[in-house]
Protein backbone atom coordinates (compact mmCIF):
# COMPACT_ATOMS: atom_id res chain seq x y z
CA UNK A 1 0.00 0.00 0.00
CA UNK A 2 0.98 3.61 -0.62
CA UNK A 3 -1.20 5.21 1.84
CA UNK A 4 -3.74 4.58 4.97
CA UNK A 5 -1.29 1.69 6.23
CA UNK A 6 -0.75 3.38 9.67
CA UNK A 7 -2.58 2.73 12.62
CA UNK A 8 -1.58 5.04 14.91
CA UNK A 9 -2.31 8.61 13.72
CA UNK A 10 0.68 11.24 14.17
CA UNK A 11 -1.38 13.88 16.62
CA UNK A 12 -1.66 11.02 19.13
CA UNK A 13 2.56 10.77 19.50
CA UNK A 14 3.18 14.04 19.16
CA UNK A 15 3.76 16.28 22.00
CA UNK A 16 4.56 20.19 21.75
CA UNK A 17 6.42 20.40 25.16
CA UNK A 18 9.49 21.75 24.23
CA UNK A 19 9.29 25.78 24.07
CA UNK A 20 12.28 27.68 22.69
CA UNK A 21 12.13 31.49 23.20
CA UNK A 22 13.97 33.47 20.48
CA UNK A 23 13.91 36.71 22.69
CA UNK A 24 15.72 34.99 25.46
CA UNK A 25 19.63 36.52 24.41
CA UNK A 26 22.15 35.44 27.82
CA UNK A 27 23.82 38.85 27.31
CA UNK A 28 20.93 40.83 26.28
CA UNK A 29 19.25 39.68 29.84
CA UNK A 30 21.55 39.99 32.24
CA UNK A 31 20.41 42.72 34.42
CA UNK A 32 23.82 44.78 34.00
CA UNK A 33 22.60 47.37 35.64
CA UNK A 34 21.35 46.19 38.34
CA UNK A 35 24.30 44.20 38.71
CA UNK A 36 27.53 46.19 38.17
CA UNK A 37 26.21 49.19 39.84
CA UNK A 38 24.78 49.38 43.23
CA UNK A 39 21.31 50.16 43.78
CA UNK A 40 19.59 52.31 45.62
CA UNK A 41 15.71 52.85 46.10
CA UNK A 42 14.86 56.31 46.91
CA UNK A 43 10.89 55.94 46.72
CA UNK A 44 7.90 56.40 44.34
CA UNK A 45 8.00 59.76 45.76
CA UNK A 46 10.64 61.25 44.47
CA UNK A 47 11.10 63.00 41.25
CA UNK A 48 14.21 64.28 41.68
CA UNK A 49 17.70 63.19 43.55
CA UNK A 50 19.99 65.49 44.59
CA UNK A 51 23.50 64.10 45.75
CA UNK A 52 25.37 65.72 47.75
CA UNK A 53 29.13 66.06 47.82
CA UNK A 54 31.51 67.33 51.05
CA UNK A 55 35.40 68.39 50.65
CA UNK A 56 37.76 69.30 52.82
CA UNK A 57 39.37 72.23 52.91
CA UNK A 58 42.34 74.39 54.15
CA UNK A 59 45.60 72.17 55.66
CA UNK A 60 45.13 69.22 57.53
CA UNK A 61 46.73 68.34 61.15
CA UNK A 62 50.33 69.03 61.09
CA UNK A 63 52.91 69.59 64.06
CA UNK A 64 53.51 72.72 65.79
CA UNK A 65 54.91 74.46 68.51
CA UNK A 66 53.50 74.58 71.63
CA UNK A 67 51.53 77.82 72.44
CA UNK A 68 51.13 78.49 68.60
CA UNK A 69 47.55 78.86 66.95
CA UNK A 70 47.52 75.62 64.41
CA UNK A 71 46.13 76.45 60.87
CA UNK A 72 42.57 75.82 60.29
CA UNK A 73 40.52 73.93 58.13
CA UNK A 74 36.81 73.50 56.60
CA UNK A 75 34.52 71.87 54.42
CA UNK A 76 33.04 72.39 51.54
CA UNK A 77 29.74 71.31 49.74
CA UNK A 78 28.14 71.07 46.82
CA UNK A 79 25.08 69.17 45.39
CA UNK A 80 23.96 68.17 42.07
CA UNK A 81 20.57 66.83 40.90
CA UNK A 82 19.57 64.01 38.78
CA UNK A 83 15.96 63.59 37.37
CA UNK A 84 14.44 59.83 37.90
CA UNK A 85 13.38 59.30 34.22
CA UNK A 86 10.14 56.67 33.30
CA UNK A 87 10.64 53.77 31.58
CA UNK A 88 7.66 52.22 30.31
CA UNK A 89 6.25 49.45 27.82
CA UNK A 90 2.56 48.33 26.67
CA UNK A 91 0.50 45.85 24.50
CA UNK A 92 -2.65 45.51 23.59
CA UNK A 93 -4.35 41.76 24.21
CA UNK A 94 -8.24 40.44 22.86
CA UNK A 95 -10.32 38.43 25.23
CA UNK A 96 -10.12 35.94 22.75
CA UNK A 97 -6.85 35.09 22.06
CA UNK A 98 -6.31 35.22 25.60
CA UNK A 99 -8.80 32.39 25.65
CA UNK A 100 -7.17 29.96 22.94
CA UNK A 101 -3.66 30.53 24.47
CA UNK A 102 -3.84 31.67 28.21
CA UNK A 103 -0.16 31.74 28.23
CA UNK A 104 -0.26 34.77 25.67
CA UNK A 105 -0.03 36.96 28.23
CA UNK A 106 2.28 35.17 30.36
CA UNK A 107 4.84 35.61 27.51
CA UNK A 108 4.21 38.99 26.63
CA UNK A 109 4.47 39.78 30.13
CA UNK A 110 7.92 38.30 30.11
CA UNK A 111 9.09 39.72 27.09
CA UNK A 112 7.75 43.29 28.72
CA UNK A 113 9.64 42.49 31.28
CA UNK A 114 13.16 41.79 29.72
CA UNK A 115 12.72 45.22 27.45
CA UNK A 116 12.31 46.77 30.50
CA UNK A 117 15.70 45.33 32.08
CA UNK A 118 17.18 46.08 28.19
CA UNK A 119 16.16 49.86 28.63
CA UNK A 120 17.74 49.74 32.09
CA UNK A 121 20.92 48.43 31.17
CA UNK A 122 20.78 50.25 27.78
CA UNK A 123 20.27 53.87 29.78
CA UNK A 124 23.15 52.72 32.42
CA UNK A 125 25.71 51.82 29.74
CA UNK A 126 25.08 54.09 26.84
CA UNK A 127 23.21 56.96 29.09
CA UNK A 128 20.82 59.38 26.87
CA UNK A 129 22.60 62.40 24.99
CA UNK A 130 19.69 63.88 24.43
CA UNK A 131 18.33 63.66 27.72
CA UNK A 132 22.34 64.86 28.95
CA UNK A 133 22.01 61.68 31.31
CA UNK A 134 25.48 59.79 30.76
CA UNK A 135 26.27 56.37 30.71
CA UNK A 136 29.38 54.53 31.69
CA UNK A 137 30.67 55.07 28.26
CA UNK A 138 30.30 58.59 28.62
CA UNK A 139 31.59 58.51 32.02
CA UNK A 140 34.46 56.76 30.84
CA UNK A 141 35.31 58.77 28.35
CA UNK A 142 35.22 61.62 30.69
CA UNK A 143 37.85 59.72 32.91
CA UNK A 144 40.07 63.05 33.28
CA UNK A 145 43.45 60.51 33.90
CA UNK A 146 43.30 59.26 29.87
CA UNK A 147 42.49 56.29 28.67
CA UNK A 148 43.46 53.31 26.83
CA UNK A 149 43.13 53.77 22.87
CA UNK A 150 43.78 51.63 19.68
CA UNK A 151 47.10 53.84 19.69
CA UNK A 152 48.42 53.20 23.05
CA UNK A 153 46.96 49.32 23.80
CA UNK A 154 49.45 46.81 24.03
CA UNK A 155 48.17 45.22 20.33
CA UNK A 156 44.87 44.41 19.33
CA UNK A 157 43.28 41.71 21.49
CA UNK A 158 42.35 40.05 18.47
CA UNK A 159 45.99 39.56 18.09
CA UNK A 160 49.16 41.13 16.91
CA UNK A 161 52.79 40.60 17.68
CA UNK A 162 53.09 42.25 21.37
CA UNK A 163 49.22 41.62 22.18
CA UNK A 164 49.35 41.98 26.26
CA UNK A 165 45.77 41.83 27.53
CA UNK A 166 47.03 41.36 31.14
CA UNK A 167 49.03 44.78 31.17
CA UNK A 168 46.49 47.11 29.15
CA UNK A 169 43.93 46.03 32.25
CA UNK A 170 46.73 46.87 34.85
CA UNK A 171 47.49 50.08 33.04
CA UNK A 172 43.94 50.73 32.81
CA UNK A 173 43.38 50.41 36.85
CA UNK A 174 46.45 52.29 37.02
CA UNK A 175 44.03 55.12 34.95
CA UNK A 176 41.51 54.66 37.59
CA UNK A 177 40.61 56.97 40.60
CA UNK A 178 43.54 55.85 43.60
CA UNK A 179 40.05 56.03 45.98
CA UNK A 180 38.09 53.02 44.37
CA UNK A 181 39.19 49.30 43.42
CA UNK A 182 38.35 47.09 40.05
CA UNK A 183 35.24 45.10 40.63
CA UNK A 184 34.28 44.23 37.31
CA UNK A 185 35.70 43.76 33.08
CA UNK A 186 32.72 45.30 31.32
CA UNK A 187 32.51 44.16 27.51
CA UNK A 188 30.66 43.18 24.36
CA UNK A 189 30.85 39.38 24.40
CA UNK A 190 33.31 39.54 21.40
CA UNK A 191 35.80 41.50 23.20
CA UNK A 192 35.24 39.68 26.68
CA UNK A 193 36.38 36.09 24.68
CA UNK A 194 39.80 37.47 24.10
CA UNK A 195 40.32 36.83 27.76
CA UNK A 196 39.44 32.92 26.79
CA UNK A 197 42.51 33.10 24.86
CA UNK A 198 45.73 32.20 25.95
CA UNK A 199 48.77 34.12 26.50
CA UNK A 200 52.35 33.36 25.29
CA UNK A 201 52.53 30.59 27.96
CA UNK A 202 49.55 29.46 26.90
CA UNK A 203 47.82 30.32 30.33
CA UNK A 204 44.05 31.86 29.49
CA UNK A 205 44.16 35.82 30.06
CA UNK A 206 41.57 35.08 32.43
CA UNK A 207 43.91 33.19 34.66
CA UNK A 208 46.17 35.83 35.45
CA UNK A 209 43.54 38.70 35.17
CA UNK A 210 42.04 37.61 38.16
CA UNK A 211 44.36 38.73 40.54
CA UNK A 212 43.70 42.11 39.25
CA UNK A 213 40.00 42.28 40.40
CA UNK A 214 41.00 40.86 43.55
CA UNK A 215 39.91 36.99 42.99
CA UNK A 216 42.22 34.29 44.89
CA UNK A 217 40.93 31.72 42.56
CA UNK A 218 42.30 32.10 38.99
CA UNK A 219 39.24 30.30 37.68
CA UNK A 220 36.86 32.93 39.28
CA UNK A 221 35.45 34.36 36.17
CA UNK A 222 32.53 36.59 38.11
CA UNK A 223 34.74 39.73 37.18
CA UNK A 224 34.22 39.42 33.81
CA UNK A 225 30.40 41.06 32.89
CA UNK A 226 29.47 40.65 29.41
CA UNK A 227 26.94 42.36 27.79
CA UNK A 228 25.66 43.10 24.08
CA UNK A 229 24.49 46.37 25.43
CA UNK A 230 27.74 47.66 24.53
CA UNK A 231 29.37 48.03 21.07
CA UNK A 232 32.24 45.41 20.46
CA UNK A 233 35.73 47.35 20.21
CA UNK A 234 35.72 48.47 23.90
CA UNK A 235 35.81 47.15 27.74
CA UNK A 236 35.82 49.24 30.69
CA UNK A 237 37.14 48.68 33.95
CA UNK A 238 34.90 49.56 36.77
CA UNK A 239 34.68 49.85 40.21
CA UNK A 240 31.19 48.41 42.33
CA UNK A 241 31.32 51.89 44.85
CA UNK A 242 28.23 54.11 45.48
CA UNK A 243 31.07 57.05 45.38
CA UNK A 244 31.31 56.33 41.83
CA UNK A 245 28.60 55.52 39.91
CA UNK A 246 24.72 54.11 41.70
CA UNK A 247 21.31 52.93 39.87
CA UNK A 248 18.68 54.91 41.48
CA UNK A 249 15.24 53.17 41.41
CA UNK A 250 11.96 55.34 42.09
CA UNK A 251 10.05 52.46 41.22
CA UNK A 252 11.11 49.08 40.01
CA UNK A 253 9.34 47.67 36.90
CA UNK A 254 5.92 46.77 37.40
CA UNK A 255 2.76 45.62 35.93
CA UNK A 256 -0.60 48.22 35.15
CA UNK A 257 -3.78 46.56 34.34
CA UNK A 258 -6.99 48.28 32.48
CA UNK A 259 -10.08 47.59 33.20
CA UNK A 260 -11.31 45.66 29.48
CA UNK A 261 -11.52 48.26 26.32
CA UNK A 262 -14.36 48.31 23.89
CA UNK A 263 -13.70 44.98 21.04
CA UNK A 264 -12.62 43.23 24.10
CA UNK A 265 -9.24 44.38 24.31
CA UNK A 266 -6.96 44.19 27.41
CA UNK A 267 -4.36 46.76 27.89
CA UNK A 268 -1.58 46.10 29.99
CA UNK A 269 1.27 48.52 30.77
CA UNK A 270 4.68 48.37 32.06
CA UNK A 271 6.42 51.08 33.92
CA UNK A 272 9.87 51.95 36.17
CA UNK A 273 11.42 54.89 37.57
CA UNK A 274 15.06 54.91 37.03
CA UNK A 275 17.98 56.72 36.38
CA UNK A 276 22.03 55.81 36.71
CA UNK A 277 23.89 58.49 38.33
CA UNK A 278 27.67 58.59 37.80
CA UNK A 279 29.59 60.92 40.25
CA UNK A 280 33.01 60.32 40.10
CA UNK A 281 34.35 59.62 36.24
CA UNK A 282 37.53 59.30 36.89
CA UNK A 283 36.80 55.71 38.26
CA UNK A 284 35.70 54.51 35.08
CA UNK A 285 38.08 53.62 32.28
CA UNK A 286 38.02 53.10 28.57
CA UNK A 287 40.12 50.72 27.27
CA UNK A 288 40.21 49.62 23.42
CA UNK A 289 40.89 46.05 22.19
CA UNK A 290 40.96 47.00 18.63
CA UNK B 1 -2.49 79.21 32.81
CA UNK B 2 -5.24 76.39 32.49
CA UNK B 3 -4.47 73.10 31.82
CA UNK B 4 -2.82 72.28 28.51
CA UNK B 5 -4.39 68.48 28.46
CA UNK B 6 -8.59 68.66 27.67
CA UNK B 7 -9.21 65.07 26.80
CA UNK B 8 -5.83 64.17 24.87
CA UNK B 9 -6.10 60.64 23.08
CA UNK B 10 -2.69 60.19 22.57
CA UNK B 11 0.38 61.25 23.97
CA UNK B 12 3.56 61.10 22.78
CA UNK B 13 6.57 60.50 24.83
CA UNK B 14 10.15 59.97 24.11
CA UNK B 15 11.17 63.26 23.15
CA UNK B 16 13.76 65.53 24.69
CA UNK B 17 13.73 69.48 24.96
CA UNK B 18 16.12 70.99 22.75
CA UNK B 19 16.04 74.16 24.53
CA UNK B 20 13.05 76.38 26.03
CA UNK B 21 9.74 75.30 24.65
CA UNK B 22 6.76 77.00 26.82
CA UNK B 23 4.12 75.13 28.81
CA UNK B 24 1.08 74.29 25.82
CA UNK B 25 3.49 75.45 22.49
CA UNK B 26 3.42 73.42 19.58
CA UNK B 27 5.76 71.71 18.86
CA UNK B 28 8.12 69.62 15.95
CA UNK B 29 10.89 67.97 15.16
CA UNK B 30 14.34 69.63 16.24
CA UNK B 31 16.82 66.63 15.67
CA UNK B 32 16.89 62.93 16.53
CA UNK B 33 14.76 62.23 19.69
CA UNK B 34 14.46 66.44 20.34
CA UNK B 35 11.63 68.71 20.11
CA UNK B 36 11.39 72.68 20.07
CA UNK B 37 8.85 75.38 19.62
CA UNK B 38 6.95 75.38 16.27
CA UNK B 39 9.26 79.07 14.74
CA UNK B 40 7.81 79.83 11.77
CA UNK B 41 4.71 78.20 9.26
CA UNK B 42 5.22 74.95 9.35
CA UNK B 43 2.71 71.63 8.86
CA UNK B 44 4.77 69.23 10.14
CA UNK B 45 4.23 69.90 14.12
CA UNK B 46 3.90 66.87 15.90
CA UNK B 47 1.40 67.68 18.74
CA UNK B 48 1.01 70.48 21.70
CA UNK B 49 3.50 70.14 24.98
CA UNK B 50 1.87 69.59 27.58
CA UNK B 51 2.14 71.19 30.64
CA UNK B 52 4.50 69.93 34.09
CA UNK B 53 2.33 69.86 37.52
CA UNK B 54 5.88 69.71 38.92
CA UNK B 55 8.05 73.12 39.29
CA UNK B 56 10.73 73.76 36.89
CA UNK B 57 13.69 75.74 36.81
CA UNK B 58 12.13 78.41 34.72
CA UNK B 59 8.35 78.54 35.57
CA UNK B 60 5.91 77.58 32.85
CA UNK B 61 8.45 76.36 30.56
CA UNK B 62 10.92 73.45 29.42
CA UNK B 63 14.19 73.35 29.80
CA UNK B 64 17.19 71.60 27.53
CA UNK B 65 17.16 67.92 28.26
CA UNK B 66 13.88 68.54 29.94
CA UNK B 67 11.23 64.69 28.79
CA UNK B 68 8.32 66.78 27.00
CA UNK B 69 4.97 64.83 26.52
CA UNK B 70 3.79 65.97 23.26
CA UNK B 71 -0.32 65.97 23.25
CA UNK B 72 -0.39 64.60 19.59
CA UNK B 73 -4.83 63.84 18.83
CA UNK B 74 -7.73 65.13 20.73
CA UNK B 75 -8.57 68.20 22.41
CA UNK B 76 -5.94 70.67 24.38
CA UNK B 77 -5.45 73.85 24.86
CA UNK B 78 -3.24 75.76 22.43
CA UNK B 79 -1.76 79.66 22.57
CA UNK B 80 -3.53 81.77 20.31
CA UNK B 81 -2.59 85.15 19.23
CA UNK B 82 -4.93 87.61 16.97
CA UNK B 83 -1.93 88.47 14.90
CA UNK B 84 -3.78 91.71 13.92
CA UNK B 85 -3.57 95.51 15.44
CA UNK B 86 -7.73 95.36 14.93
CA UNK B 87 -8.53 91.76 16.35
CA UNK B 88 -11.03 89.36 14.88
CA UNK B 89 -12.78 87.07 17.59
CA UNK B 90 -11.71 83.35 17.24
CA UNK B 91 -15.61 81.31 16.88
CA UNK B 92 -15.75 77.96 17.65
CA UNK B 93 -14.86 75.56 14.30
CA UNK B 94 -12.52 78.43 12.90
CA UNK B 95 -9.65 76.70 11.71
CA UNK B 96 -5.72 77.89 13.18
CA UNK B 97 -2.49 77.83 11.41
CA UNK B 98 0.86 78.52 12.87
CA UNK B 99 1.34 82.33 13.91
CA UNK B 100 3.26 83.77 11.08
CA UNK B 101 5.62 85.98 13.14
CA UNK B 102 8.81 88.00 12.89
CA UNK B 103 9.69 88.48 9.39
CA UNK B 104 12.21 85.17 9.33
CA UNK B 105 11.67 83.92 12.60
CA UNK B 106 14.49 81.45 13.70
CA UNK B 107 13.31 81.37 17.35
CA UNK B 108 11.19 79.05 19.10
CA UNK B 109 7.59 79.97 20.11
CA UNK B 110 4.80 77.32 18.80
CA UNK B 111 1.87 80.13 19.13
CA UNK B 112 -1.46 79.97 16.79
CA UNK B 113 -3.00 82.44 14.70
CA UNK B 114 -7.03 82.36 13.11
CA UNK B 115 -6.16 81.05 9.42
CA UNK B 116 -4.41 84.12 7.18
CA UNK B 117 -4.40 86.65 10.45
CA UNK B 118 -0.90 87.92 8.93
CA UNK B 119 -2.82 89.30 6.36
CA UNK B 120 -4.76 91.16 8.08
CA UNK B 121 -8.33 88.92 6.68
CA UNK B 122 -9.11 86.44 9.13
CA UNK B 123 -10.07 83.71 7.05
CA UNK B 124 -10.99 81.23 10.02
CA UNK B 125 -13.75 79.41 8.20
CA UNK B 126 -11.73 77.99 5.32
CA UNK B 127 -10.05 74.43 6.32
CA UNK B 128 -6.50 75.01 3.85
CA UNK B 129 -3.42 72.70 4.01
CA UNK B 130 -2.03 74.77 6.88
CA UNK B 131 -4.95 73.94 9.22
CA UNK B 132 -3.57 71.90 12.03
CA UNK B 133 -6.40 72.94 14.86
CA UNK B 134 -10.34 74.05 14.82
CA UNK B 135 -11.25 75.94 17.82
CA UNK B 136 -14.01 74.04 19.62
CA UNK B 137 -14.69 77.63 21.75
CA UNK B 138 -15.26 81.31 21.20
CA UNK B 139 -12.15 83.42 21.94
CA UNK B 140 -12.28 87.37 21.69
CA UNK B 141 -8.34 87.85 21.75
CA UNK B 142 -6.67 90.81 22.09
CA UNK B 143 -5.35 93.50 19.87
CA UNK B 144 -1.43 93.16 19.05
CA UNK B 145 0.04 96.21 21.10
CA UNK B 146 2.68 98.16 19.37
CA UNK B 147 5.87 99.00 21.52
CA UNK B 148 6.68 102.48 23.10
CA UNK B 149 10.05 102.75 23.51
CA UNK B 150 12.97 100.60 21.78
CA UNK B 151 14.08 97.26 23.68
CA UNK B 152 17.63 95.76 23.11
CA UNK B 153 18.85 91.85 23.20
CA UNK B 154 18.59 91.17 27.09
CA UNK B 155 16.12 93.88 28.49
CA UNK B 156 13.34 92.80 30.53
CA UNK B 157 11.21 95.94 30.73
CA UNK B 158 8.73 96.51 28.08
CA UNK B 159 7.33 100.23 27.42
CA UNK B 160 3.40 99.95 25.92
CA UNK B 161 0.55 102.73 26.12
CA UNK B 162 -0.79 100.74 28.66
CA UNK B 163 0.01 98.18 30.68
CA UNK B 164 -3.24 97.26 32.32
CA UNK B 165 -4.21 94.94 29.44
CA UNK B 166 -1.73 92.61 30.79
CA UNK B 167 -1.98 89.98 33.71
CA UNK B 168 0.78 88.60 35.91
CA UNK B 169 1.83 85.62 33.84
CA UNK B 170 0.45 86.23 30.75
CA UNK B 171 2.61 84.59 28.24
CA UNK B 172 3.45 87.20 25.20
CA UNK B 173 5.10 86.98 21.88
CA UNK B 174 7.66 89.85 21.26
CA UNK B 175 8.30 90.20 17.60
CA UNK B 176 10.19 91.97 15.76
CA UNK B 177 8.22 92.69 12.35
CA UNK B 178 11.74 92.24 10.45
CA UNK B 179 13.17 89.78 12.29
CA UNK B 180 12.88 87.07 15.01
CA UNK B 181 10.03 86.50 18.08
CA UNK B 182 10.35 85.24 21.22
CA UNK B 183 7.56 83.64 23.27
CA UNK B 184 8.15 85.25 27.13
CA UNK B 185 5.46 85.76 30.02
CA UNK B 186 4.85 88.45 32.11
CA UNK B 187 6.37 88.77 35.30
CA UNK B 188 5.28 92.39 37.04
CA UNK B 189 3.90 94.96 35.92
CA UNK B 190 5.96 97.80 38.01
CA UNK B 191 4.09 101.00 35.88
CA UNK B 192 1.28 102.06 33.77
CA UNK B 193 3.14 101.43 30.85
CA UNK B 194 5.63 98.96 31.35
CA UNK B 195 5.57 95.14 32.29
CA UNK B 196 8.57 93.05 33.11
CA UNK B 197 9.54 90.16 31.29
CA UNK B 198 10.08 86.65 32.96
CA UNK B 199 12.73 86.23 30.18
CA UNK B 200 15.18 88.48 29.37
CA UNK B 201 14.18 89.30 25.56
CA UNK B 202 16.47 87.97 22.65
CA UNK B 203 14.54 90.24 20.40
CA UNK B 204 15.32 93.79 19.56
CA UNK B 205 11.83 95.50 19.53
CA UNK B 206 11.53 99.17 17.78
CA UNK B 207 9.86 101.71 19.17
CA UNK B 208 6.48 102.55 17.26
CA UNK B 209 7.01 99.38 15.18
CA UNK B 210 7.38 95.99 16.63
CA UNK B 211 4.51 94.13 18.61
CA UNK B 212 4.10 92.65 21.52
CA UNK B 213 1.41 89.92 21.29
CA UNK B 214 -0.71 88.55 24.33
CA UNK B 215 -1.64 84.83 24.06
CA UNK B 216 -4.78 83.26 24.94
CA UNK B 217 -5.63 79.68 25.68
CA UNK B 218 -8.19 78.42 23.60
CA UNK B 219 -9.48 74.96 23.39
CA UNK B 220 -9.00 73.28 19.70
CA UNK B 221 -9.09 69.86 18.27
CA UNK B 222 -6.29 68.73 16.74
CA UNK B 223 -6.59 68.11 13.48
Amino acid sequence: MIANDAAILQHFVEEWEREIALYVEKYKDNMAARNILPVRNVGEDIAIDVIQKYDRTGNGADIVAKGSVPKTMGVTATSAKHEIYQISTGFFLNAKDLKLEPKTKTRLVDIAMRDMHRAEDNFALNGKTTLNVNGLVQAARANKNGKITTGTNKGAWAGETGTDIYDDINTAIGLMDGDFEPAFLVGNRTDMLYLNRPDSERIPYYKSCAGLFGKLNENDKSWMWMTNHLAAGYVYVIPKDFMAAEFVVGENPHIIEYPMQPGQNYYFELAAWVVPEYHQNNAFVEIATG
Amino acid sequence: MKPVNVNAFDIIGPMAAAGQIAFGAAVMRAAAGTVKGVQDIVHNILGIADWDLVEKDEDGFYALYDMVPIIARGRARVWVTSNETTKEALEAGDYLEIADLGGTNALPVGAFQQMSADTGTCTGAVREVGSLARAVEDNALSDIIVVAADLAIGGVTVTVADSSLFTIGDYIVLEDVDGNAMINRVADIPTSTTITLQLASTVALANATDYVHILHQVEVMLL
